[in-house]
């Protein structure tokens, strides 16, 4: 292995970018200092999105979780927060993922697997029970679960100007690897992401209502110059879609932005690509959208270790996999990190990781003296060589797609499943091959037998699904039905017109509809994705 | 040694959206040769009359997060209603090792995890749709 790479060049990132032996200022002659690099917290803003960064505010340690039931999510919840935990973020089971209620049917097995399951406002009062929702900021998954996080705060007594949080609103505008033929049609994802985006720009201003991500495709294989440029060119047309609405000025869009990525395995390319970003999006703003504010131009982002990349085999090394990977993303000037399990190849989460990935990211941050200074990796030329390389790469990438006619034509035209079939494969074949090594995967292979230790693995109450789905059918029984059905048809109403439908589903969720009868509100009005089974 | 005349269905019960694995497995089937019909999200008894009606000689179902014995149970119920309950079936995914003794008694014939290889997967197809009495499993 190492043989082949060292008599066929084949040194190269993640990504494929040839790496040499040794960089020097030759690399980085065109590079202007004020012009590409600059200072921290003024644009360009290679070296982070803040003055003093990590001096002045510690990213944030925000685990996506959700167990089981509400009860053992408030548990888990309250629990990470005393050890330090700064931020939650809402990990929903499947079927609250994607809008259904945990009685139906197609969902039986499930239920409270793999996240918690949230039917209506009451299971959600349960998961923040005593917890300060003025004082934590959450990340709510979808707008649905925000407009249940929002009714909920409201009936605590919290006003909405002060409750901070995101939600990844702006999916439409990316392409998914989801397959879910019950999901709805795009337009509907589209209008329901926007209205949203309005609404909370003046109700609830302290929400990043304006999220793109692309931890998925990433997750699916995509490399950095795909993650990056998916997550660019989404972004620009989430922007054209609020531009082309007309209704808010565009500054309002840029405001509460924010971005989220996958960590995997290039330390420095991890980095680089955080760097390259926030440079790409200054420029973005100032030339597609001719801003001037430097306080529109600002690329914040949440990062978290790339599920994917981590292995059944000798589950602890996932551990050290993951810590590289968040002091990557720490160096590159992430605002929000998520630090995985290193058992989820194995289960969800137990006690043992959960604390270790809170320690992880505490030690990075206190204990290791990486957040002292701003942008530490600056002037290192292979670092500022391989930010302009990726940054130069991404362009293209994002050029091809615009000959497509731009981001939402690429995914209807289904080029997204091809190259993220292809991506998928690819990266199977390299391990499968030898060709990426993964260590005690492909190279240093123990029989199962041989690893000295063994992990505990998440074990699952058998009785939490049934209480769930009774707690679901009792509620069905037992709330004003009536008003309800009215909550309902005055949803319908304002998607089927031209009212922001946000309130509307705020005030299903206060009478006590449950998320699928919400959802299928939209369904009806819009129909269903038919860009569904794309694998197919 | 393409075997154009072996069926596979490829399914993921449930509404689990973890696709990475069975999307790779389908391509692995189908450059060894295979014919294999993506079904992406199926509920057991899309799973079982669609394995009738194209009459597959194998199916394999792909779970990574969900109830696994519950969704296996249910899915083999539904095949034996079809008369189907012979079929090859095969097992991937995030699988607990304790639970493997007790789907394999349930009737599943061949049980991957990430541990194993494609071609592991593909060869396991291969020898037990080739004539050979379906049920030697390889774990």
């Amino acid at each position: 292995m190492t043989e082949a790479k060292e008599s066929g060049n084949q040194f190269v990132t993640w990504s494929d970018i040839p790496i040499k032996e040794l960089y020097t200022p030759e690399d980085v002659k065109d590079l202007d200092y004020e012009r590409d690099i600059g200072y921290p917290g003024q644009p360009p803003y290679t070296r982070g999105v803040y003055r003093d960064m990590y001096r002045g505010r510690q990213f944030t340690i925000r685990r996506f979780s959700g167990v089981e039931t509400p009860e053992d999510t408030n548990q888990l919840y309250r629990h990470e927060i005393e050890l330090g935990q700064t931020g939650l973020a809402i990990a929903p089971d499947v079927p609250t993922s994607t809008g259904l209620d945990s009685d139906d049917p197609r969902c039986k097995g499930d239920v409270g697997f793999c996240g918690v399951p949230i039917d209506s406002i009451q299971d959600m009062e349960i998961v923040f029970d005593g917890i300060a929702m003025d004082k934590i900021t959450t990340w709510t998954y979808t707008v649905p679960l925000t407009a249940m996080y929002f009714v909920v705060a409201e009936k605590r007594g919290f006003d909405l100007k002060v409750i901070g949080g995101s939600t990844p609103t702006m999916g439409f505008a990316t392409p998914s690897p989801r397959d879910a033929p019950w999901e709805v049609a795009i337009d509907g994802w589209k209008r329901e992401s926007l209205d949203f985006a309005e609404w909370t720009s003046e109700h609830a201003p302290k929400w990043h209502n304006t999220s793109i991500a692309a931890y998925a495709v990433k997750d699916n294989g995509f490399n950095n110059i795909q993650e990056l440029g998916v997550l660019l060119s989404g972004a620009m047309a989430a922007a054209d879609a609020w531009k082309e609405r007309g209704k808010l000025p565009l500054e309002v869009f840029f405001k509460r932005i924010s971005f989220e990525m996958a960590t995997a395995s290039d330390f420095f390319e991890e980095a680089c690509k955080i760097r390259a970003g926030r440079r790409m999006w200054t420029r973005i703003c100032q030339e597609r959208y001719g801003l001037t504010d430097p306080a529109l131009m600002q690329f914040r982002i949440r990062c978290q270790t790339q599920g994917s990349t981590n292995t059944i085999e000798e589950p602890l090394n996932n551990l050290m996999r993951i810590g590289f990977g968040m002091l990557a993303s720490t160096l590159g000037g992430a605002q929000s990190l998520h630090a995985n399990g290193y058992d989820e190849a194995l289960c969800i989460p137990t006690d043992q990781s959960m604390l270790l990935s809170i320690r992880t990211l505490q030690i990075i941050q206190e204990e290791i003296n990486v957040t002292t200074t701003v942008d530490p990796l600056a002037g290192s030329y292979y670092v500022e060589w391989l930010t302009n390389e990726l940054e130069n790469r991404t362009w293209d990438y994002m050029k091809k797609i615009e000959d497509m006619g731009g981001m939402m034509a690429a995914i209807k035209s289904g080029f997204f499943v091809t190259e993220l079939k292809k991506a998928n494969y690819d990266w199977i074949q390299k391990i499968q091959t030898g060709e990426r090594v993964v260590v005690g995967v492909n190279k240093y292979r123990m029989k199962p037998e041989e690893v000295p230790y063994q992990v505990p693995v998440y074990t699952f109450e058998p009785t939490a699904r049934d209480k769930q789905i009774e707690r679901v059918k009792k509620l069905r029984q037992e709330r004003d039905n009536a008003s309800v059905t009215r909550a309902l048809k005055n949803l319908e109403a304002a998607c089927r017109g031209d009212e922001n439908t946000f309130p509307f589903m705020m005030e299903a969720f206060s009478a006590y509809a449950t998320l699928q009868e919400v959802c299928d509100v939209w369904r009806e009005v819009y129909g269903l994705n038919p860009h569904a089974r794309m694998h197919g | 040694m393409a075997q154009k005349n072996v069926k596979v269905l490829m399914a993921k019960p449930g509404v689990d959206g973890h696709y990475r694995g069975m999307l790779v497995v389908s391509m692995a089937l189908r450059n060894a040769g295979f014919e294999v019909i993506y079904g992406g999200n199926m509920s057991p008894p899309e799973i079982a009359s669609t394995a009738a009606q194209e009459d597959v000689d194998a199916v394999g179902l792909s779970l990574m997060t969900g109830d696994v014995k519950a969704w296996v149970a249910d899915t083999i119920d539904e095949l034996k209603k079809r008369d189907k309950g012979d079929v090859l079936l095969l097992l991937g995914g995030v699988i607990f090792e304790q639970d493997i003794p007790e789907l394999r008694a349930m009737g599943v014939n061949g049980i991957f995890t990430s541990r194993d290889s494609l071609d592991d997967i593909v060869e396991f197809v291969r020898r037990n749709t080739s004539g050979e009495i379906a049920g030697s499993s390889k774990r």
